[in-house]
């Protein structure tokens, strides 16, 4: 179990700075640079001056040097400055990062809120009306795109039914009834996008082992049909769900981008995307490690409940 | 991204058994089938033209502009129709180029020597580690919004998840019965890959390829939706409703119309890999 | 099901506690009370992502200039120059020295009071050309800034310039001591003060009721970033913002007619809508091309469907519009509407049927230079050139001509010009050095440098009007019409006004009525 762990966590320090050396000469290869994008549609300043500018920050120097620079500095939490505030790196983030994590959290919330009950019922009566009605729904919530569900729902609640305030954040700390207002349409979309892939995982896996002779057996004793449900189907298929919950928190902390988009959220997939545009270096790579960070560490949790819940596992040679 | 159909049902291994039910792909096959051949025969369709600027901008829907208008009073259903020949081409295009890295990445990932597999796939996990959105941004913040960038870009982006369930299957089936009597036999790789285990992949494969047109279209989408995807005076789906967005107080037929047909579309591949994979026998994938 | 259970509520538990701790410095928009001065949200599709006013490139910062630095001078709402740090001037009969007198007991937001050393050395800040200083152009003919004592400035310039006390109106007087710090404690000495800043997210200021000027009637004012120009309108139309910042002409039109909204524009329009073109390069190094592309420019479309009605054409390529005091009553080219004159001098000039042109534009912004394009695009074709549309994002638009000397033959790119409401300054973008078109007309510099010579006399304008008529014979730059950039406020606050063409917002007299 220990040399599990371990392996696990060095992979992931590996994958980490394999992100980190992707990334760096990734955003190498777009065209402009801070400085240009800083100064704008001016036109006062001349080529030496840029030169100057550019030598300053460092970005004349050669590539390696500048990512060795980088990583040195990275590991002692240093991540740098903002070419166009000044502000560190860290700071800027410690003020994004609020927001992108209980979005998240509430999102994901939602999705097994919605997603239990409603899957249990489904696979009650496999393709009954209920069941078929369900699916029929899932399907259109699946294939719609985040952005236009967020748009439409702005549309309906914000504007025509002025409901919920249409943009922004408020932090808890100001009160959590405004920052619940806020966040309830977000959520809400997310949860309607994400709900329907585990919809159907939880009630495939329901259904399947609803069929399994030991169900047959208990039911044959007289056991009630929800106390099945309950207490043997469900914990078996919450395991690998937790697999899906896990992928789908990756997706939460770093594609909700278009959600805070839409929403008027500044957090840190709005941080990065604004980043990249203004080719403030420092700030993309400080922000994708951190959200890469984030998925594997959830990744890695993931994987260490697998082997609490499931001794099964513990056995299995990690592949 | 998370790939519906690679979570596949647990089910038994019999996969030679078809249900009979499983026809119900042939429906939406239809519908997208229509939806591509509106697209292709727009001009006998509409007689707009998708750049004909027009007298009355941001007109509702009417009899003589079904859709209603745009800004410079261009006929939105033509550029719907249009524009879709823009989204399917993209998903066409990004799709084929992700299916065929995948199945490449996935094989060797799977047949190779460890020295060479386990590298790529560390690199498929390092960049499905990284949000698609973003990495999907920066590349075409460099290399351009061009249609053949982004059927690179995407294809390229949805190629990691899809070697995962290449890979997957593959090792699964390395170690069937009748792989190992084929090796018994002294058959060759490449006679393996290509009379047996690619076979016997195609089912699952066809789900994923629908799988993944479904999800470049609405990547397309986003990246337009941010500045990013088709530019005007282009149109495709994604930059329709963009546009659109701009005017949701004053017209909103301009982001529903066009929306409600993406949506059909994505829907129409979403529900033909569910029914293609709703067929029993299908392992489901671990992380 | 427990242990789910308990860890769902763990894991609620911290983020509701990270979420918490975050930004916890913040007085934001919503606990401000709604007392005597009140408060407003102003927001804006655009980015404030550094305070230093010298180095500003973004039009949403300028809306901090008044409000947290003053300059020697500043500009008022009917475009004449005031006194702010100085009381009064006066200068030489050659208008080459200066001499400004500064008022009493002015003091820097941390206290320490302003002395004629202070302004010295912000000018010299912003004439450093590694500062990169967006006003240098303005003010580089300054050879030589003093202070004789605490109270008095002279500036010395290399040549006449009658429109030195305008020139210098955004050379805000910073504290250089602690310019380090700039973007955490902007020791400005303005009627704001700031309270919160988070880049790229909001700017919170709360009245400097230590101002040594006439106090804002607000008690503070929150500026917040907006995702976009829609998320903006739906925030202004649901109550969430009191004004916003860069309007679109499609929703300005919507809004001038309600009761409810105010529409806020910089009058006399003078945002020239400038066509960049490289003059250096084929074919428009051809000034018939030039001409062509001037007479292939369907400028009432442009204006109607493009701009919503908001500006005036200009027929005659002049970048004064046709309503003003000083634009030349003869002796310009007409313009108008003609594609088989267009046609004509194009082949004239070697672009023949077949040949493309490109448009350069910035993407994700401005849809109304968009809608241009594809107007053009449409008359182009009609002739049989054909307009490739290429729109890049900001960072990569820019660098393709900016800065000046670079060669991009076959591009039209276009760009604005937002200039005081002076003659002086109405043209120089058209400077030698200064335009991205490459432009070098040795008659035009030296008229130019003639006019600026002249102080205020019923001469000044006349010098002006052989500016006009070169730049309307020799189409350095295609100029389809001059606007205003726009911007919107609920009917309840008044007394906003903008210049800089409409690209910089005037909030520090504003209120909330009734």
């Amino acid at each position: 179990m220990v040399k599990f762990f371990v392996t696990r966590v060095a992979t992931s320090v590996l994958l980490l700075v394999a992100t980190s050396v992707l990334v760096f000469f990734v955003l190498r290869l777009l065209p402009g640079d801070p400085i240009i994008t800083r100064l704008g549609e001016t036109s006062t300043v001349g080529p030496e001056v840029i030169a100057q500018m550019r030598a300053d920050l460092g970005l004349d120097q050669p590539l390696i040097v500048q990512y060795w620079n980088w990583l040195l500095g990275a590991v002692r939490g240093d991540f740098g400055v903002s070419y166009f505030s000044q502000y560190s790196v860290t700071e800027l983030i410690a003020g994004r990062i609020g927001p992108t994590v209980e979005l998240a959290v509430l999102a994901l919330l939602l999705t097994v809120i919605i997603s239990l009950p409603v899957s249990i019922v489904s696979a009650r009566r496999p393709g009954g009306a209920v069941d078929r009605f369900v699916q029929g729904l899932c399907s259109i919530a699946m294939s719609t795109p985040q952005f236009l569900l967020g748009v439409l729902l702005i549309m309906v609640f914000g504007v025509w039914l002025d409901l919920v305030p249409s943009r922004g954040f408020v932090p808890i700390s100001e009160g959590i009834g405004a920052n619940l207002e806020r966040m309830i349409l977000p959520a809400t979309t997310l949860a309607i996008v994400s709900a329907p892939i585990l919809i159907r995982f939880i009630r495939a896996s329901l259904i399947e082992a609803l069929s399994s002779p030991y169900v047959r057996t208990a039911e044959g004793k007289g056991v009630s049909k929800g106390k099945i449900i309950t207490h043997h189907a469900l914990q078996n298929a919450l395991i690998p769900a937790l697999t899906i919950v896990g992928l789908m928190t990756g997706g939460l902390l770093g594609g909700a981008v278009v959600i805070e988009y839409v929403f008027g959220f500044s957090g840190l997939g709005s941080l990065a995307i604004e980043a990249v545009g203004k080719r403030d270096y420092a700030i993309v790579q400080a922000t994708t490690l951190l959200i890469s960070a984030m998925f594997i560490l959830v990744s890695l949790i993931v994987d260490l409940l697998y082997g609490v819940l499931d001794p099964r596992l513990r056995v299995r040679r990690n592949g | 991204m998370v790939s519906t159909a690679a979570l596949l049902v647990p089910g038994n291994t019999r996969r030679r058994n078809r249900d009979r039910r499983s026809r119900g792909w042939i429906f939406p096959l239809i519908v997208l089938g229509l939806l591509a051949l509106a697209c292709l025969a727009a001009p006998l369709l509409t007689p707009y033209g998708p750049a004909e600027i027009g007298e009355t901008q941001l007109a509702g829907p009417s009899m003589q502009h079904w859709f209603g208008t745009d800004e410079l009073g261009r006929d939105l259903l033509a550029r719907t129709l249009y524009g879709g020949r823009i989204s399917l081409l993209v998903a066409l295009g990004a799709t084929l180029l992700s299916m065929v890295l995948g199945v490449i990445w996935g094989l060797a990932a799977a047949l190779a020597r460890p020295v060479i597999s386990e590298p790529l796939m560390r690199l498929a996990d390092v960049i499905m580690g990284i949000p698609g959105l973003l990495l999907a941004l920066v590349f075409v913040a460099a290399l351009g919004t061009s249609i053949g960038n982004l059927i690179l870009i995407i294809g390229v982006l949805l190629s990691p998840s899809t070697a995962r369930l290449v890979r997957a299957i593959a090792l699964g089936e390395v170690k069937s019965d009748y792989a190992l009597a084929a090796r018994a036999y002294g058959a060759s790789p490449g006679r393996l890959i290509f009379r047996e285990l690619l076979p016997n992949m195609v089912p699952q494969l066809a789900v994923q390829a629908t799988v993944n047109a479904a999800h470049v279209i609405i990547i397309e989408a986003s990246l337009s939706f941010v500045g990013l995807g088709v530019q005007p005076p282009d149109a495709s789906w994604g930059s329709l409703i963009r546009f659109g967005y701009d005017r949701i107080y004053d017209a909103p037929n301009y982001v529903i119309f066009p929306g409600l047909v993406m949506v059909l579309a994505i829907w129409a591949f979403n529900s033909i890999g569910d029914r293609l994979g709703a067929s029993p026998g299908v392992r489901a994938l671990t992380a | 099901m427990k242990r789910q259970t308990q860890l769902v509520a763990a894991l609620a538990a911290a983020t509701l506690l990270l979420a918490g701790c975050s930004s916890s410095a913040q007085p934001g928009a919503g606990d401000t009370p709604e007392s005597a001065g009140g408060s407003i949200v102003v927001g804006a599709a655009d980015n404030i992502s550094q305070l230093n006013p010298a180095v500003t490139t973004l039009a949403f910062e300028t809306t901090l200039y008044p409000l947290l630095w003053n300059g020697l001078t500043k500009q008022i709402e009917d475009g004449s120059v005031a006194g702010d740090i100085a009381t009064e001037w006066s200068s030489n009969d050659e208008l080459t020295e200066w001499t400004f007198t500064l008022g009493e007991g002015i003091s820097f937001h941390d206290g320490t009071e302003l002395v004629a050393e202070d302004v010295v050395q912000a000018f010299e800040y912003y004439l450093d050309p590694n500062t990169g200083a967006k006003a240098f152009p303005k003010i580089k003919a300054i050879s030589d800034v003093s202070a004789p004592d605490d109270r008095t400035v002279v500036i010395n310039t290399e040549t006449p310039q009658s429109v030195l006390p305008l020139a210098i109106t955004d050379v805000k007087i910073i504290d250089i001591d602690t310019l380090d710090e700039i973007n955490v404690t902007p020791n400005g000495t303005g009627p704001f003060r700031l309270a919160d800043f988070v880049p790229d997210d909001h700017v919170d200021l709360v009245r400097n009721e230590e101002y040594f000027g006439e106090a804002s009637p607000l008690e503070a004012i929150n500026i917040v970033k907006v995702a976009d120009s829609t998320a903006a309108t739906t925030a202004l139309r649901a109550g969430e913002l009191d004004v916003m910042f860069n309007l679109s002409y499609a929703d300005a039109e919507k809004f001038r007619a309600s009761e409810d909204f105010t529409v806020i524009s910089a009058e006399p329009f003078h945002w020239t809508q400038t066509w960049k073109i490289d003059t250096t390069s084929p074919p428009f190094s051809d000034v018939r091309a030039r001409q062509a592309l001037s007479y292939a420019t369907d400028r009432d479309t442009i204006l109607e469907k493009a701009y919503y009605g908001f500006g005036i054409t200009a027929p005659t390529n002049n970048p004064i519009a046709s309503t003003a005091d000083f634009f030349a009553p003869e002796g310009l080219t007409d313009y108008t509407y003609d594609l088989d004159k267009a046609k004509a001098l194009f082949a004239e000039a070697g672009v023949n049927e077949g040949d493309s042109l490109t448009w350069w534009g910035p993407a994700g912004m401005q849809p109304e230079k968009v809608a241009a394009a594809e107007i053009l695009k449409d008359s182009l074709a009609q002739i049989g050139i054909n307009l490739e549309i290429v729109l890049k994002p900001v960072a990569e638009w820019t660098p393709a001509f900016i800065p000046t000397g670079q060669s991009f033959p076959g591009y039209i790119v276009p760009t604005g010009s937002a200039a005081p409401y002076d003659p002086a300054y109405l043209f120089q973008w058209a400077r030698a050095g200064a335009c991205e078109c490459n432009w070098d007309a040795p008659e035009f510099e030296q008229a130019y440098d003639d006019a600026l010579a002249i102080g205020d006399s019923a001469e000044r304008a006349e010098a002006f009007y052989t500016l006009q008529q070169i730049i309307s014979e020799e189409v350095p730059v295609v100029i389809p019409l001059i606007t205003s950039n726009l911007s919107a406020s609920s009917a309840d606050v008044v007394g906003i006004w903008s210049n800089g063409a409409g690209t910089s917002l005037h909030l520090e007299s504003a209120s909330i009525e009734g």
